[in-house]
């Protein structure tokens, strides 16, 4: 089946700034995928060149099977976009938008509309200038869910917003998108909703690609390894460069084995520290990306992973 | 229900305030120019007030013509990423199509329908209406693209402010630098300008149409590709080209200027050699130039036309071989000589009257033209005075003629003429001689060249052979309509053209005007029997307007040709 968005050394320029650079991922049908970096990775250029927002200055992205720079009105009708900068016509009241927008979409289901604004209790008669941050990224979720879209794509949808109302977006989208039916890109340095919601992820990084896989494979291949040495023994340097983020103090040596296999991994570590106490525990996806980040940016680069190695 | 239609309605439901006080704008203006026409007698507050008033609302009308396009384009803006509309399902061909149609009804067509509206107001008839129209359509639809043009190349009210005030001082520094450069590097003005009144508004045309179609094509452009540093180049070219275009444009779209009948062909020219006069030295430095000016007459001229100006190209050929050529347009005034070339035309010649006031001309009261037909350096005088050499000279003379009009003295009396009017509001006999309050409209159209009248009133009484002539008006209204802010700043560019050595006349751009004013006839001088009740019940007003004609060229040789020895006084 074909991704639902394809990317294919996609590069953006802001007149000499270099924004992203030949970033390849696909998205698959049905899966929620998530962009991840830092602020100023890449992860908007990426989303506005896929939205054809923004024109690619090399590459292509194919969206629903179409170029997005013929991206049109056909197009938007099947894709649902929420951005934490998109200005909304805020002289609207919500329901002025929701009526405003009805007419754009074959698909608009006025009782799934009527369901969300209960659940996100959005009030209907006030002006969108009036609405809190918060509501209005629900005014927004609303009107981009309304219609069942194909593809949603969110860009850092949860940014400055309370914990509650970040729980009630987040139930939202998991609910819809449960029956599979729905694509959805979600791009976002809130790690925690991120791993709740995603399938599969991208991190980028200074504009490039650092990685992108399913999020179950690449949590299984993640760990953090603590290594209390005996005493009197040195600590030896890191050999395998899957090993990123190492320290040492005193006895104690802590690392991120980016590569962990299981067994194969615990023997090979036992072996660099003989007669070592060796804890190895899961990551979460924070821990992944801040570990991630701090190894790339100091310009090095992870080595690839054997999926069938980390599988078995 | 189709997608511009459903945008259409958002944006009037959006901009209902904006639209309505637009609305009331428009309406004030209508009244306004109503009003504005017939103020009163003991008007001038009031024709003061009325005129800033005015002035104010084309400035408020402009305003708000900007801040409608603004406000009604950034509300789907094509500059920046994140507008609500650029993920939704909008057909751009849509959008566009609401915009422009937007701009045309509330922007181009309520303000034509104001202006028909104002017109109305002095039953104005269908070819006034659509000779104006063909000026004040245009008028607005370059103002509302200059505005919409702004507006598809900023994202917010503010930088759209920030845009206009920076083009304005943009253009205004770039007018100072070139009148600077040209006043700097300035030759000796040219002494032969030309005498035919041509005022051709082909260049305005030419400009109009092609700002037009470039300010579309930027704005269609970016509709179309969202594409703001080519729509910038592109727009920058919008402002520039077509101006260069019009400087340029080889054909005239207008009719030609008038030229003087067969009469012409027969009217003999000769240099009356009796009386040549040196004016003494003109100049204030030692390398003053001497002018020596002649009476010209002009044989076979009909009666009611008149020379304004002269202009001469000869050459005096000295007992030496000495050559002194002079090219000189203009005139010397010499009140206490006699008249050139019949200069002017005196109210009694015309009217075959006597005249019970001071006596007025046609044109210019109490002054005769001399033509300059050689010009002297100081050094040539002081060695050819007096001594005699063959003039050869080639004459052009602008002739004006004198078209006479009487309309009854009694309110509502007038005439039409063409797509104008003229007629009396009212008339009042004052302790010492006479008032009529006179109403003149003019609707132009867009090819009509530029107008203005030159009239002359007088007071005839046909049975007795007398009149009383004007000495004196009180403006009580008028007001223009068509006349934006932006006025001044299309009126500087051809002088700015001028001055880099092209031109870009810009004539026609009038509209519709209304002229109202008190004439004064006094009786000062005459005798308080000559001018009695029943003079003024048996008097007309004639409306004696110099319109000019054409010009008439000759050559004239006289083989003897003396410089006088000494300035005559």
């Amino acid at each position: 089946m074909e991704p639902v968005i394809a990317a294919n050394n996609l590069s953006c320029r802001y007149r000499r700034t270099e924004a992203v650079r030949d970033l390849t991922f696909a998205v698959e049908p049905g899966t929620i995928f998530g962009l991840l970096g830092p602020n100023g990775a890449g992860k908007t250029t990426t989303i506005r060149a896929l939205m054809n927002i923004l024109r690619p200055s090399a590459g292509e992205v194919r969206v629903l099977g179409v170029n997005s720079r013929r991206l049109g009105a056909k197009e938007l009708v099947e894709i649902g976009y929420v951005s934490e900068n998109q200005q909304l016509p805020s002289w609207m009241t919500v329901r002025d938008l929701l009526a405003f927008c009805k007419p754009m979409y074959p698909t608009w289901d006025d009782g799934f509309a009527a369901k969300l604004v209960t659940d996100f209790d959005l009030p209907l008669n006030v002006r969108i200038a009036r609405l809190s941050r918060g509501m209005r990224v629900k005014a927004a979720l609303i009107t981009a869910l309304a219609y069942r879209p194909k593809l949603l794509v969110m860009d850092e949808p949860f940014s400055g917003l309370d914990p509650v109302v970040r729980d009630d977006l987040v139930r939202g989208v998991l609910e819809r998108v449960g029956d599979g039916q729905w694509t959805v890109l979600l791009s976002s340095h809130d790690l925690d909703e991120v791993e709740r919601l995603v399938d599969a992820i991208a991190f980028l990084d200074n504009g490039g690609l650092v990685l992108t896989e399913p999020l179950i494979t690449l949590m299984s291949h993640f760990r953090r390894v603590e290594v209390t040495l005996p005493d009197g023994a040195a600590a030896a340097e890191a050999a395998d460069p899957a090993w990123i983020g190492r320290s040492a103090a005193g006895r104690v040596v802590q690392f991120v084995h980016s590569a962990y296999t299981g067994p194969g991994s615990d023997l090979e570590i036992g072996a660099r520290y003989p007669g070592a106490r060796v804890d190895v525990d899961p990551m979460t996806l924070r821990d992944i990306f801040l570990a991630v980040a701090r190894h790339t940016r100091g310009g090095n680069r992870l080595p690839s992973v054997n999926a069938e190695e980390v599988r078995s | 229900m189709s997608e511009m239609m459903r945008l259409l309605r958002k944006d009037l439901r959006r901009l209902r305030w904006l639209l309505g006080l637009w609305i009331l704008i428009l309406v004030t203006r209508v009244t306004l120019v109503g009003e504005g026409a017939s103020i009163g007698p003991d008007p001038f507050r009031s024709a003061t007030a009325f005129r800033e008033m005015a002035g104010m609302l084309a400035m408020l009308e402009t305003l708000m013509m900007a801040l409608l396009i603004a406000r009604l384009v950034h509300d789907e803006p094509l500059v920046g990423m994140n507008a609500f509309w650029l993920t939704r399902p909008y057909h751009r061909a849509a959008l566009f199509s609401e915009k422009l149609t937007f701009v045309l009804v509330a922007l181009v067509l309520l303000p034509s329908a104001a202006d028909v509206a104002s017109m109305l107001w002095f039953h104005t008839g269908a070819a006034a209406q659509l000779a104006a129209a063909s000026n004040y359509v245009p008028s607005h639809l370059t103002s509302a693209l200059t505005f919409f043009v702004i507006a598809v190349l900023t994202a917010s009210l503010g930088s759209f402010v920030l845009t206009i005030v920076g083009a304005v001082a943009m253009v205004i520094a770039l007018g100072g630098v070139i009148i600077s450069l040209s006043v700097l590097t300035a030759r000796e003005p040219d002494q032969y300008g030309t005498l035919v009144i041509d005022s051709n508004p082909t260049a305005g045309l030419v400009l109009s149409a092609a700002f037009v179609i470039a300010t579309s094509a930027v704005i269609v452009y970016q509709y179309r590709n969202r594409r703001r540093p080519i729509a910038i180049v592109l727009a920058v070219a919008a402002l520039i080209v077509p101006m260069f275009v019009a400087a340029w444009w080889p054909w005239r779209l207008t009719p030609p200027p008038p030229t003087l009948g067969a009469w012409a062909d027969r009217a003999v020219v000769r240099i009356d050699q009796q009386d040549p006069v040196e004016l003494g030295r003109i100049g204030s430095d030692a390398s003053g130039t001497r002018l020596v000016v002649a009476h010209v007459p002009i044989a076979g001229m009909p009666r009611d036309y008149f020379v304004r100006l002269a202009g001469v190209r000869s050459r005096l050929i000295m007992p030496d071989g000495t050559v002194i050529r002079t090219e000189r347009t203009g005139s010397a005034r010499r009140g206490s000589h006699r008249g050139i070339t019949g200069a002017d035309m005196p109210v009694s010649t015309l009217l075959d009257a006597s005249v019970l006031n001071a006596p007025t001309s046609l044109y210019d009261a109490g002054s005769e033209t001399w033509p300059p037909l050689v010009a002297l350096s100081e050094s040539q005088y002081a060695k050819y005075r007096g001594q005699t050499g063959r003039l050869e000279a080639r004459f052009e003379f602008q002739v004006m003629r004198g078209i006479r009009r009487a309309v009854a003295l009694r309110p509502a009396a007038g005439f039409d003429d063409g797509t104008s009017r003229f007629e009396i509001v009212g008339t009042a006999r004052q302790v010492d001689g006479y008032s009529v309050e006179i109403r003149r409209w003019r609707a132009q159209s867009l090819v009509d060249p530029a107008f203005t009248p030159d009239d002359t009133f007088v007071l005839f009484n046909r049975a007795r052979k007398s009149a009383l002539t004007q000495r004196g008006e009180q403006r009580t209204g008028g007001i223009g309509i068509g006349v934006r802010a932006g006025g001044a700043l299309t009126a500087a560019l051809p002088y700015v053209f001028s001055r880099a050595g092209m031109g870009l006349d810009l004539a026609g751009s009038g509209t519709f005007s209304v002229n109202q004013t008190i004439a004064l006839f006094p009786m000062d001088g005459s005798s308080p029997d000559a001018v009695d009740a029943d003079w003024f019940s048996g008097a007309e007003l004639m409306v004696l307007e110099a319109r000019y004609a054409g010009v008439l060229t000759r050559s004239v040789s006289v083989d003897a040709f003396t410089i006088p020895a000494a300035p005559t006084n």
